[in-house]
C-alpha cells in the first residue's frame, strides 16, 4: 500500500515538475513575438478589409445577396449588424447605411489603437466584440482563417501584448488590468499560450484530413489543385503524370498537421518543422490561390516561435 | 496569479478542442453517410443547458467554435456562375468579375448555399423545411442575376438566366488519359423583366 502510493506520488509530482518547467523556465524569448503578434493581427484585419471592400454593398446592406430575410430563413439567427442597428438607439438617429459606416469607422480605429499599443486591452477587446459581429454578419463569406485571427485577437487581450513597444509602455501608466501581467519572471507562459493554440490547429487540422480517404490516395492534393487552378487560372493537368507525388504530398500533409503538435517542442526536429509547414503554406498561397490564409498561418508561425526566426542579439532590443 | 492563468489557458485549449473533437465526429458521420447522430455536438456542446449555452457563446465570441478542419475530410468543390442575357435581338453570356483571388474565394464560400439544392435533389424527397430552403436558393440566385446586372449597367434585355456550375472532379487516372476538368451544371434560375 506503502510502496503504491510512493509510486503514485512520485508519478505526480514527475508529472507536475514537468508541467512547471514547461511553463516557467527561464528563457530568453524576449516580448519580439508578442509585439509581432500585436502589429500583425490588425493589419491583418485591415487588409481583409481592403481585399473584400468591393463586396461591401453586397454583403452587408438590405439589397445584398443575402439580405436579412433570406439569412433568417436560412435558420441564421445572430447578432449581426442589421440587429443593433434595429434593436439600439442608433435606430432612431442614424440610418443603416450611416450606421455601417460609422461601424468600420471605428473599426479600423481600433485596428490602428491595438497596431500602436494604445489602451491595448480595452481596444483588443472592443475590435473583438466588432469583429464578433462583423464576422455574424457575413458568416457564409468566412472561412477558418476568420476564427484563427479572431482566437489570437482573444490572445492579444488575454496576454499582456501592451507591455513592449506601446503607446501604453511610454505614457499611460501601466494599469494592470490583469495582475499575470507581472506574475511570471519572463514572457515565456504567454507564448507557450499561444504555440499550444497554434499546435491544436494542426493537430485538428491533420485529424480532419486523416478521416477522408482521398488524403490518402493523393485525390485530395489533386482536387486542391484543380480548386486552386479556379482561382490562379493555372493549369495543373500535368502533375496527374506523377500519382505518387500526390499521394506523397497527401499523406505529408496530413502527418506533417498531426504530428506538429510533437515536432515542434523536439530540439531535433522543430526548426525542420516550422520550415515545412512554412513551405506548406506557400505552397497553399501560390498554387491553390489562397494567399491572405498562408500569410496569416506563417505570420501566426513566427510570433509563437520567433526564437527559430530571430537571433539573441536582435530579441535582446525586446 | 500564475495557477489562474495557466487555467484559463487550459480552459481555453478545452474547449477548443471540445468543438473540434465535435465538429470532426460530425464530419466523420456526414462523410461516411453514417445513420447515427453526433453525439459530442448535440448533446454535450449544442445542449439545451446553461452550462453549455455559456460556453457556447463564449466560444463563438473568441472564435474557438470554428473548427480547424480545413480541406477536410475532403476538398470542397469549386463553383461559377454564368449569366446569359437575352434580348430581342442577340444573347451575351458573361461572369462575375472580382477585383482580387480572396475577393473570389470568398464568394466561392457565397455559392456553397447552392450545394442545398443538390441535397435536397439527392434526398429524393421535400419536407417543408426544404422548400423553405429552395425558395431561399431562388432568392439567392435572383439577387445574384441582380448584382450582375447592376454592376455591368444593363438595362435593356427580355430576360436572364443564371446558371450555377460545379466542378466535376476527374480523377486522377483520368486527367492523365488526357480528360480535362469541366463543370457541371448544378442549378439555373431565369429572371424575367
Amino acid at each position: 500500500m506503502e510502496k503504491s502510493q510512493t509510486i503514485k506520488s512520485y508519478f505526480f509530482t514527475n508529472i507536475k515538475n514537468k508541467i512547471q518547467y514547461f511553463f516557467y523556465r527561464d528563457n530568453d524569448y524576449g516580448y519580439i513575438g508578442i509585439v509581432l503578434l500585436r502589429l500583425f493581427i490588425p493589419l491583418i484585419l485591415i487588409v481583409r478589409l481592403f481585399l473584400i471592400k468591393g463586396q461591401f454593398k453586397f454583403l452587408f446592406f438590405e439589397n445584398g445577396y443575402l439580405n436579412r430575410d433570406v439569412k433568417f430563413l436560412l435558420g441564421e439567427k445572430s447578432i449581426d449588424l442589421y440587429y443593433i442597428h434595429l434593436n439600439s438607439v442608433f435606430h432612431t438617429m442614424v440610418s443603416y447605411d450611416i450606421f455601417i459606416k460609422l461601424f468600420f469607422i471605428i473599426y479600423t480605429c481600433l485596428c490602428i489603437s491595438v497596431f500602436f499599443g494604445f489602451l491595448t486591452r480595452f481596444s483588443s477587446l472592443l475590435l473583438l466584440i466588432l469583429n464578433f459581429i462583423f464576422l455574424n454578419s457575413c458568416t457564409k463569406f468566412i472561412y477558418g482563417v476568420d476564427y484563427i485571427t479572431q482566437v489570437f485577437l482573444f490572445y492579444i487581450f488575454l496576454i499582456p501584448s501592451g507591455k513592449k513597444f506601446s503607446i501604453d509602455n511610454l505614457y499611460i501608466n501601466k494599469i494592470n488590468l490583469f495582475k499575470w501581467d507581472n506574475a511570471f519572471s519572463n514572457p515565456l507562459p504567454f507564448y507557450r499560450a499561444l504555440q499550444l493554440q497554434l499546435c491544436l490547429i494542426y493537430f485538428f487540422g491533420g485529424i480532419g484530413k486523416s478521416i477522408g480517404y482521398n488524403w490518402w490516395n493523393g485525390h485530395s492534393i489533386w482536387k486542391a489543385l484543380n480548386f486552386g487552378s479556379y482561382f490562379t487560372g493555372l493549369d495543373y493537368s500535368y502533375i496527374c503524370k506523377f500519382p505518387y507525388l500526390l499521394v506523397f504530398l497527401g499523406i505529408f500533409t496530413v502527418l506533417l498537421e498531426t504530428f506538429y503538435p510533437m515536432l515542434i517542442f523536439f530540439n531535433r526536429t522543430k526548426k525542420i518543422t516550422i520550415y515545412l509547414v512554412i513551405l506548406m503554406h506557400l505552397f497553399i498561397g501560390i498554387f491553390i490561390g489562397l494567399y491572405y490564409f498562408s500569410s496569416v498561418m506563417i505570420i501566426l508561425n513566427i510570433v509563437s516561435f520567433p526564437k527559430l526566426f530571430f537571433n539573441e542579439e536582435f530579441r535582446k532590443h525586446f | 496569479m500564475k495557477k489562474i492563468f495557466i487555467v484559463v489557458i487550459l480552459f481555453n485549449l478545452f474547449v477548443s478542442s471540445l468543438f473540434n473533437v465535435g465538429i470532426i465526429e460530425s464530419d466523420l458521420i456526414s462523410f461516411y453517410e453514417i445513420k447515427k447522430e453526433p453525439f459530442l455536438l448535440k448533446k454535450v456542446v449544442l445542449a439545451d443547458n446553461l452550462i453549455s449555452k455559456t460556453i457556447y457563446k463564449f466560444s463563438e465570441i473568441v472564435g474557438f467554435n470554428g473548427g480547424y478542419s480545413f480541406f477536410a475530410p475532403n476538398v470542397a468543390s469549386s463553383f461559377i456562375i454564368v449569366f446569359n442575357v437575352h434580348s430581342k435581338n442577340h444573347s451575351k453570356m458573361g461572369v462575375f468579375k472580382y477585383n482580387n483571388v480572396e475577393e473570389k474565394n470568398r464568394i466561392n464560400l457565397l455559392y456553397d448555399v447552392f450545394m442545398n439544392k443538390l441535397e435536397i435533389m439527392s434526398k429524393n424527397k421535400l419536407n417543408t423545411n426544404d422548400t423553405i430552403a429552395n425558395k431561399c436558393i431562388d432568392v439567392i440566385a435572383k439577387n445574384f442575376t441582380l448584382q450582375y446586372l447592376n454592376s455591368n449597367n444593363i438595362n435593356n434585355f427580355d430576360s436572364v438566366e443564371c446558371n450555377i456550375f460545379i466542378s466535376n472532379e476527374k480523377s486522377i487516372k483520368q486527367i492523365k488519359n488526357g480528360e480535362k476538368p469541366d463543370y457541371k451544371k448544378l442549378f439555373f434560375y431565369k429572371y424575367k423583366k
